[in-house]
């Protein structure tokens, strides 16, 4: 890993030193004109996509009149920052986006790490293929049948987990109106929707450790479990890093549309997040300036978590984003 | 960028007509006489696309010398289409359901057209107006100005489609009648039968969450109910006052919380999946249950195989709460409005939008758009119009999916028009049966209460309104649900409840009602 470091730098200054002159860049261009023609749909993608909606964030500052400029009219300044700063309820979607997505992150993110370790512990490839197979099939099922499903199974009345309870003398419960369980049910679905499916490239990692790094390790006198520690994992530690990386950056993007189809009014202090909050207040309402100024809030802290974040993965590990 | 859009716009438009889907044989506008192309917005669900074969655009063609050319949108993007298209000024020569503060916004931005200046051409509509006494209802959806930017739908008469569910095989049953005298005689028979029926679990249930409950409950507590804003006019005061923090709501859901302490009320109503409650409803799970009333039929159907042969459900009248028997009715018109740009006149279309929406308004245009072709979907016999038996189900009701699939009578979503009441009984209720019996009782009681007429804020005073209607319906949803389910106390906490909601901006929005009522 400390390979990919030096590597890196000793691009760096490779790199400025061809970009020197404005001709040599010609030069370079000219020489891998095929492999540049590649990077021009990208690099329209993101210009089309990314870069000039940006411009649309100035609707934040302004006010929007319907039938006017795309951009807003009237300047507002800080207006639409204050309306949603000032509003208790903002704060508590806030705290909940914060919280819903660190846990999912907490309990969420080692669950794949581990069923790759397990998995390649499985001897008999078939099974392996089949285990495999089955553990992603629910990330193919739409999030609306999800939800529908998981409704069916909890319903106090009806259901099968209600029944279990019953069963076994307790009181069932209504976790669905609950707000202390909205939560664990949110992740509970996650973890059995995306585990097979986030543990795939945790499993391609994991065949390209050579296998000789093992053979040394048994010589060493380390058993699957030592192995699993010393040598599996790290070699996963790149991947591993990366993803969690980029998945804080992702940390106020919770699932809308599943929080949207879990929510009602009795759960509200738990499952309300700040797109919900954006989704009443600026979506329904035609508040698209105030909706504007949340979303950009929004991508502040995403990108100061990234930033964060890849920090301390440089600082702590020897992969990093950049 | 623009070009770019353009150059996309026009390639799909030329896919569309080269797909043959609906290019007409005078696909050529430039022909003076012939029938003009007029680009709409419609919209299509999954399971009933949307076809050239229907009739409909054949007779459209031949009696109102239009062609119209769809642009479809899946159902679930119809609304984000829509106001994409008004902010892009994309805007195709006909665009349905806009809602009535929309058009004013755009329509003062000069981006549709202002129907008040052409109210000669379109005299049909004009004429149905005075003629049914849609004057104030329209007057509601004009701007501050008195303009107008779009057609609405309407209905002859107030049609509320959700009613009361009993099972009157139980009421029987165990000696009672319907309705019951008060609410206090409900709950009596609620808690005799629930106790009575081993497969019973709750007295009442319905489904959709908390929406639907408040619509049937309130008005029996004098709740209006608006969905929007809360805020409500005060017929006698001549002022206005937010509903959901009024002594009236206070009473309807203490009652509510009573019936689900004492055991009556589904504690599920805000979680339970539509499917699912409409099993349990066939399995006989409810005694009393509100849904579309068309419904009871196929529950009774239902509840006959699952549980036995007397299960019989049907729509009756409400019972008597403290404000009275009342039903609220859905109001006779939409608030929502068929569009046109305001580009159309340079693009020599004016005749022929104005034409049409006049069409629509005339006998001819609301016999087609509402009961179809005769001799093929309806038929007169002695006088009375009726669907005829090719599309009617063996229980007298009409086959709604066969008439959507193969006419398109009933599927051009949102399109302005005019439904006369025997076609919206003959489409809703049948001709015989229970259901029948239900609204002619029904129309008996004085359901249409007074519509509430409309303030109409400045774009500024909007702005502040919406933002403080965006947290005080946020807070009081959620209260509300609190104090129905119990998770807090409404003799404790009810002043508390009140005083958040002034904190939230609740007298602010009061004021700016009253100050743009009595301003307007």
């Amino acid at each position: 890993m400390i390979q990919t470091t030096e590597q890196d730098r000793r691009r760096g200054p490779a790199l400025t030193r061809q970009g020197s002159g404005i001709r040599a860049l010609g030069a370079a261009v000219s020489r891998d004109r095929l492999l540049y023609l590649l990077l021009v749909l990208p690099v329209a993608f993101f210009v089309i996509f990314h870069y000039v909606p940006m411009y649309g964030l100035s609707l934040a500052f302004r006010q929007w009149v319907p039938g006017g400029p795309m951009f807003g009219g009237r300047w507002r300044g800080l207006h639409y920052f204050e309306s949603f700063l000032t509003d208790p309820t903002f704060w508590r979607a806030f705290r909940n986006t914060i919280l819903l997505s660190a846990l999912n992150l907490v309990v969420g993110f080692p669950i794949p790490i581990v069923f790759a370790l397990l998995l390649e512990e499985v001897r008999s490839l078939r099974f392996k293929r089949a285990v495999q197979t089955v553990s992603y099939l629910p990330r193919f099922v739409s999030l609306v049948v999800v939800i529908g499903l998981t409704k069916e199974f909890l319903s106090p009345n009806n259901g099968p987990v209600a029944a279990l309870f019953t069963y076994l003398g307790w009181e069932p419960v209504h976790f669905l109106a609950e707000p202390g369980w909205f939560r664990p049910i949110y992740i509970g679905t996650e973890i059995w929707q995306w585990t097979g499916w986030q543990a795939i490239i945790y499993i391609a990692a994991l065949a390209n450790v050579n296998v000789e790094l093992y053979e040394s390790a048994a010589l060493d006198g380390a058993g699957r479990f030592k192995q699993a520690l010393h040598v599996s994992l790290p070699q996963m530690m790149p991947a591993i890093v990366i993803i969690l990386v980029l998945r804080i950056g992702h940390i106020l993007a919770v699932g809308f549309e599943k929080v949207l189809l879990l929510d009602n009014p009795l759960v509200r202090e738990s499952s309300e997040i700040i797109q919900t909050y954006v989704f009443r207040m600026g979506i329904l309402g035609g508040h698209f300036s105030f909706s504007t100024a949340v979303g950009f809030f929004d991508a502040v802290v995403g990108l100061l978590m990234v930033i964060t974040a890849n920090w301390f993965a440089r600082r702590f590990s020897e992969t990093s984003l950049w | 960028m623009s070009a770019l859009r353009k150059g996309l716009a026009a390639s799909l438009a030329f896919l569309f007509v080269a797909a043959g889907l609906f290019g007409s044989p005078q696909s050529d506008a430039a022909m003076a006489e012939g029938p003009v192309e007029l680009t709409m917005l419609l919209h299509e669900w999954p399971k009933d696309p949307i076809k050239t074969e229907w009739p409909i655009w054949e007779e459209i063609t031949t009696r109102a010398n239009v062609v119209i050319v769809p642009h479809i949108v899946p159902q679930s993007e119809w609304q984000e289409k829509v106001q994409v298209l008004l902010n892009s000024g994309d805007i195709p020569d006909l665009l349905p359901t806009v809602r009535a503060p929309d058009s004013w916004r755009y329509g003062q931005g000069g981006v549709l057209l202002n129907l008040s200046d052409h109210e000669d051409k379109i005299s049909n509509f004009t004429a149905l107006v005075e003629t049914f006494g849609f004057g104030g209802e329209v007057d509601n959806v004009r701007d501050v100005n008195g303009d107008l930017y779009g057609i609405p739908a309407f209905s002859e008469v107030a049609f509320q489609g959700h009613a009361w569910l009993v099972r009157m095989d139980l009421v029987e049953k165990h000696g009672f009648t319907w309705p019951p005298e008060n609410l206090d005689a409900l709950t009596d028979m609620m808690t005799t039968i629930q106790a009575a029926e081993p497969e019973l679990k709750f007295g009442y249930s319905n489904k959709l969450g908390m929406g639907l409950m408040l619509t049937l409950w309130g008005p029996l507590f004098g709740v209006i109910g608006n969905d929007n804003d809360g805020m409500i006019y005060d017929w006698e005061g001549d002022s206005w006052y937010h509903e959901p923090t009024s002594d009236n709501y206070r009473a309807l859901l203490t009652h509510l919380n009573s019936l689900y302490e004492a055991g009556l009320f589904d504690p599920e109503i805000p979680t339970l999946e539509a499917a699912q409650w409409m099993e349990n409803v066939a399995n006989g799970q409810y005694f009393l249950a509100s849904d579309w009333s068309g419904n009871a039929i196929r529950y009774t159907e239902g509840g006959k195989a699952n549980y036995g042969e007397s299960f019989n459900m049907i729509p009756v009248l409400p019972p008597t709460g403290p404000a009275g028997m009342v039903h609220k009715a859905r109001n006779r018109m939409s608030d929502s409005l068929m569009v046109t740009p305001a580009r159309i006149a340079d693009d020599g279309k004016l005749d022929a939008v104005l034409g049409f929406m006049n069409w629509i308004f005339s006998e001819e245009g609301i016999t087609l758009m509402t009961w179809g072709t005769e001799g093929y979907t309806y038929e007169t016999v002695d006088g009375t119009t009726r669907f005829t038996e090719e599309f009617l189900l063996p229980n007298g009701s009409v086959n709604r999916d066969k008439f959507s699939k193969d006419t398109g009578y009933n599927m051009i979503y949102g399109l302005s028009r005019f439904q006369p009441a025997d076609k919206l009984l003959a489409w809703n209720v049948g001709s015989a049966g229970a259901q029948k019996d239900y609204y002619d009782d029904l129309f008996q009681l004085d359901i249409v209460p007074a519509q509430d007429p409309v303030v109409k804020l400045s774009a500024d005073d909007t702005e502040d309104a919406n933002l403080v209607v965006g947290r005080l319906k946020g807070y009081t949803d959620e209260m509300i649900s609190q104090f129905i389910y119990g998770r807090a106390s409404i003799a404790d906490g009810w002043d508390a409840y009140v005083e958040e909601a002034k904190k939230l901006g609740r007298d602010q929005l009061v004021d700016l009602y009253n100050a743009a009522w009595q301003g307007g």
